[in-house]
């Protein structure tokens, strides 16, 4: 009998990029009876923490925030149609302990025993909670920027002494992209001796990304953080990399009555792979074991 | 001269180890990072150096030339849209160094005016990326970012290897003419002037080794009145004979990093192709000896 693939998933964003709700939808349909291609292999062990992730999920509720030192997992054997078995852990690491080492620049013990571990990492990615950086352009002589003309509101008029500094504070004003950077520099180093290793990037609340046409998740990650886009396409002996684009609510939590006529998990969580197809929700995490 | 410089450094390199966290179940599970807070201190560059080859970068000028936004707005154009002339980001150590850099430029977007901050002499290290070139090679690139006094003072007469013992590490030289200075009259002889005299300091033996390049890089090009731009057409032949005497192949770069609101940056993909280029081939040495190496590790004393 073949052994089955011992994948250790991390779980990887900053506070409320949906990565709690992503592992309850994922335990939902690894329980529900209209997802055929994964099922719960083993019975055994403790699933309260995901069971109560997933009744979250099926309420329409926002997820109870993990805390920075919960110490909370999902540990499991499933079996995936066609691959196989997994014997599947994925520690339920909290938002903060990423703030605390993009922001603080400290590891946060059990982030970084989850990172040296891991065969593979979803990096959670929310579109309405990002930090992009304003384009850096001046104004001809007796011309402003007009509102809206670079997509967002005109700065105001900001002038600049010397000693008198806009003190720059990385909590405040890094771009999501520099930090992003910045975590794959130090997550490279944890894997430094065994390369490569997966990098999923999953967009989360996909059905808030509009556009006509929409973009893809691809095409979507290349216009707003091509940064981050090119230095893991960079590095593909250090990583493998792939985007997902997902929904694992399945809509907008702040109209409940319309998330829930939409029906059970199954049938309103929703993904698209990096070209914009509809893929199962738990198509990120098969890839994460697997690959393509 | 050379001994503050190092102990500038290293100070700070103490400053950057990572702190704990105040609760105790944290206590003594540190990890350093490889990311640093600003810019590298030598010694890190060194430490990257020496595990994955580099290229040291020496941007020389003084004082609102345009060093520090021509590094920054390299950076920021990389965060902006992806690829530069097929040169793609691939990483770095110093993400927050280099926003720190672009920080009031982004909050200035749109005024006159872009601002970046001045950089002080205890300021003073080097900014790493990772650039992938087209060719599919990375190149790990450590751009020097040092205040403009350093070079001043090499204008008036220091050896530019007394001022700065780690200059013939370098792999690339690049003297700043700033284009602004250039168009005022008056100041555009004595812009023209210090950088003659910055690129005369790299013919001290020593200093240019056979592989480095040097390049003549005009900054806010768009700038140029037609004042200015005569005196770099009159300027700029004589600049680069003088570049060519430590490096035949050196060349001028015109660039305008930050751009009007309707235009585009100039000269960027010029620049970062010139970052990223091969070493200068030299011809073999008859006498055995261990290769150089392109690292700067391989000067370590």
């Amino acid at each position: 009998m073949t052994e089955p693939a011992r994948p250790r998933l991390v779980f990887l964003g900053l506070p409320r990029t949906g990565k709690s709700t992503f592992l309850g939808a994922f335990w939902a349909l690894i329980q529900s009876p209209f997802e055929a291609s994964v099922r719960e292999a083993s019975f055994s062990g403790d699933r309260s923490y995901v069971q109560r992730l997933a009744d979250q999920v099926a309420r329409g509720e926002e997820p109870d925030r993990t805390a920075l030192d919960a110490d909370e997992e999902l540990a499991v054997e499933v079996y995936f149609e066609p691959e196989g078995l997994a014997d599947l852990l994925i520690p339920d690491t909290s938002g903060e302990s990423l703030r605390v080492l993009a922001e603080r620049r400290i590891w946060y013990p059990r982030l970084l025993g989850a990172c040296t571990d891991a065969t593979a990492i979803l990096v959670f990615i929310h579109p309405e909670r990002l930090r992009v950086p304003q384009r850096i352009v001046v104004a001809a002589a007796g011309e402003q920027t007009a509102p809206g003309e670079q997509g967002e509101s005109a700065p105001e008029e900001v002038e600049f002494h010397p000693g008198d500094a806009v003190r720059f504070q990385a909590q405040e004003h890094a771009c999501t992209a520099a930090e992003l950077i910045d975590v794959f520099e130090n997550l490279a180093e944890c894997w430094s001796d065994r390369r490569p290793i997966r990098v999923g990037v999953v967009i989360s609340a996909w059905d808030r990304v509009g556009g006509d046409p929409k973009p893809t998740p691809y095409e979507w990650m290349a216009a707003r953080l091509p940064g981050v886009l090119a230095t893991l396409e960079s590095n593909r002996d250090v990583a493998d990399f792939e985007v997902f684009g997902v929904s694992a609510q399945g809509g907008a939590l702040e109209d409940r009555d319309e998330l829930l006529a939409k029906g059970e998990i199954c049938d309103r969580v929703f993904a698209e792979d990096r070209d914009g197809r509809a893929v199962s929700l738990v198509d990120p995490i098969r890839w994460a074991i697997w690959g393509s | 001269m050379a001994e503050i410089d190092e102990v500038a450094l290293e100070t700070r390199e103490q400053t950057q180890r990572p702190g704990r966290l105040p609760d105790d179940a944290t206590a003594g599970i540190e990890q350093p990072l490889v990311t640093v807070e600003d810019a590298m201190t030598l010694e890190q560059a060194r430490a990257l150096s020496g595990r994955r080859g580099a290229r040291l970068v020496l941007l020389m000028g003084e004082s609102a030339t345009g060093k520090t936004a021509l590094t920054a707005m390299l950076w920021q154009q990389f965060l902006e849209q992806d690829g530069l002339a097929g040169h793609r980001l691939a990483g770095s150590r110093c993400a927050r160094g280099f926003e720190r850099r672009a920080h009031w430029a982004r909050l200035a977007a749109g005024q006159p005016r872009a601002q970046f901050p001045a950089t002080q002499s205890q300021d003073g290290g080097v900014l790493h990326l990772r650039v992938r070139r087209p060719d599919g090679r990375r190149v790990e690139l450590l751009l020097s970012d040092l205040a403009g006094e350093q070079f001043e003072r090499v204008r008036e007469g220091q050896p530019l290897l007394d001022a700065l013992p780690w200059a013939a590490r370098a792999d690339r030289f690049a003297v700043v003419l700033d284009a602004q200075a250039l168009s005022v009259p008056g100041e555009s002889e004595i812009a023209v002037t210090r950088a003659r005299r910055l690129l005369a300091a790299l013919q001290a033996p020593g200093v240019v080794r056979e592989s480095a390049r040097i390049a003549v890089v005009l900054t806010k090009s768009d700038s140029l009145t037609e004042s200015g731009a005569k005196a770099f057409t009159r300027h700029e032949p004589e600049l680069l004979d003088l570049a060519r005497r430590s490096d035949p192949e050196a060349i001028c770069v015109q660039t305008a990093a930050v751009a009007l609101v309707r235009a585009e940056r100039q000269g960027l993909a010029e620049w970062i192709s010139w970052l990223c280029l091969n070493d200068r081939p030299h011809a073999p040495i008859s006498v055995p000896e261990v290769a150089p190496g392109r690292s700067i590790a391989a000067f370590r004393a």
